[in-house]
């Protein structure tokens, strides 16, 4: 079965597929914000909810990677905000750790982003994600 | 002390005739059970498992990823059935649950990230007099890797590449630091094969062409792949002991007397029959060497292998292990070890404090000892 992420690669102008794990308290609100709001953004962009940046194992970013995704974004509240405390700057340190693994692996680390995006910012996140696709777009495929 | 039992996945039901050939000649004598390190703190049990996979009766998952793949039920087993073997194989037949891997299963997910998304090897950074052109090549292996995903404050990884270089530069050599990608150690003994194959094409092709003709390695189990499993003919494979002791009449060692307690590693013990030349290196820093109760063929593994089920009983190997070393050497000694794995794993339940103990020796690999306590002529 072809996932929706390899259908997308294959088409003539390329449509990356961008896979983002948003906070569910900031930036997935921030997304939800966007949405009511009209505001527009590409529709590469993949939301994968969870409840909190610092539960993104790297893991999940390689995975991400691995099955077929051109960009991939971890988004959390802003520092000091975190719903739980400390969640967040967590998350920096471990995905700090995982881009100077990526560094030794000599991967393009221009594929990955943290961003600290919260609730209140819908056209951020527009923005955000605008900006976002049009660099992977400039980047190309990840596996051609 | 610990029992642990998990969770049973699934039941190896299709037996292959292959394998069976393998375990026809036991005779059930229980020698492999008696010595088995798992044995000593679960109900694992390798005699059990074989009269199991011969009579077509339950095998389960949890049978095949428990065992350490050490090599010490091989040793006494007086028909020499290769039990590890066995339970590699039929890891590469049934597979292996990643959930069982420790670590989120990150350093698998990176083997295959190698792989996949990289044309090159991995990126070293290392301080010290290197030389692209040298035909002698070091290779520090995955370590700069663990410093990334374990979370150990004090325990440095990186530190072990960097005294094998200083060693290597007070000998007056200047390594070429070889680019390669992971050894492929751990994707062969969980039965990964295709990524085991992708990373042995890449790495032969890179040292075949580099035209180097030594390999100077810090970890046993790249020392073990390079030598046994990989076809790298005309390249001489050197674990770190091997080089130091060549040259050891280049180093000038401080001389400082201590004493030290040595853990051989299997993969550089069993697997490959070096016993002398990490003693003759510690030895020849100066400092006596106090064996471990049980030593050299018969060293009881670290206690995980493969980054595969770290669990109770793992815990339970390792602290035995320091349990060991301290009987040997008082609490303050140093345990030696000569590879990157139990030095690892060693360090990460000193520094875990998980279950909760108060061994205070320290664990240093080889080339770390012989950094510290020598300098050049």
């Amino acid at each position: 079965m072809m996932t929706q992420a390899e259908t997308s690669t294959n088409t003539e102008t390329f449509e990356p597929t961008i896979i983002v794990f948003a906070c569910n308290w900031c930036s997935y609100a921030g997304a939800d914000l966007a949405g009511v709001s009209r505001l527009k953004y590409p529709s590469n962009v993949r939301i994968v909810r969870v409840m909190c940046s610092g539960r993104v194992d790297p893991a999940f970013v390689m995975k991400a990677f691995l099955k077929g995704a051109d960009g991939v974004m971890v988004a959390g509240c802003h520092p000091g905000d975190c719903h739980y405390l400390e969640g967040n700057l967590r998350a920096k340190e471990r995905i700090d750790k995982m881009v100077e693994a990526m560094h030794i692996l000599g991967f393009e680390v221009d594929r990955f982003r943290l961003e600290w995006i919260s609730a209140s910012e819908g056209k951020r996140f527009a923005q955000i994600m605008t900006e976002f696709t049009e660099q992977i777009r400039n980047l190309g495929p990840l596996k051609s | 002390m610990v029992i642990s039992e998990s969770p049973i996945n699934y039941e190896v039901e299709i037996k292959s005739e292959e394998l069976k050939s393998m375990l026809r000649a036991c005779y059930q004598c229980s020698s492999c059970t008696s010595v088995c390190p798992v044995r000593r703190y679960s109900k694992y049990n390798p005699r059990k498992i074989i009269h199991n996979y011969l009579f077509d009766y339950e095998v389960t998952e949890d049978d095949l990823t428990a065992c350490l793949t050490c090599g010490l039920c091989l040793e006494v087993c007086p028909q020499k059935i290769d039990f590890p073997e066995f339970i590699r194989l039929s890891r590469e037949q049934h597979g292996v649950n990643a959930d069982l891997f420790a670590h989120h299963n990150i350093f698998n997910i990176m083997q295959v990230f190698m792989n996949e998304m990289t044309d090159s090897g991995m990126k070293f950074d290392y301080e010290g007099e290197l030389d692209r052109e040298s035909s002698i090549a070091y290779f520090p292996g995955c370590i700069d890797l663990y410093d990334k995903f374990l979370d150990l404050k004090e325990t440095s990884f990186h530190q072990i590449g960097q005294s094998a270089i200083n060693v290597i530069n007070k000998t007056g050599v200047k390594p070429n630091l070889l680019s390669l990608k992971c050894c492929g150690h751990d994707a062969y003994w969980t039965g990964d094969m295709d990524a085991y194959d992708q990373v042995r094409e890449y790495n032969t092709k890179v040292i075949k062409d580099s035209g180097i003709s030594t390999l100077v390695v810090s970890c046993a189990e790249c020392y073990y792949s390079f030598m046994d499993l990989y076809n790298l003919d005309g390249v001489k494979i050197q674990h770190i002991a091997h080089f130091i002791e060549e040259r050891q009449e280049k180093l000038q060692f401080n001389g400082e007397a201590t004493t030290l307690t040595y853990h051989d590693p299997c993969r550089l013990g069993r697997f490959m029959n070096e016993y002398e030349s990490p003693r003759n290196v510690l030895k020849a820093t100066g400092a006596s060497i106090k064996e471990l109760s049980l030593n050299k063929q018969f060293t009881k593994c670290c206690g995980v292998s493969a980054w595969l089920r770290c669990d109770d009983t793992s815990r339970a190997i390792m602290l035995r292990k320091l349990q060991e070393a301290t009987q040997a050497v008082g609490e303050e000694g140093t345990l030696g070890v000569a590879c990157s794995k139990c030095y690892a794993h060693l360090n990460c339940v000193l520094e875990d404090k998980k279950p909760q103990h108060d061994f205070k020796i320290k664990v240093k690999e080889l080339g770390m000892i012989v950094d510290e306590r020598s300098s050049s002529k």
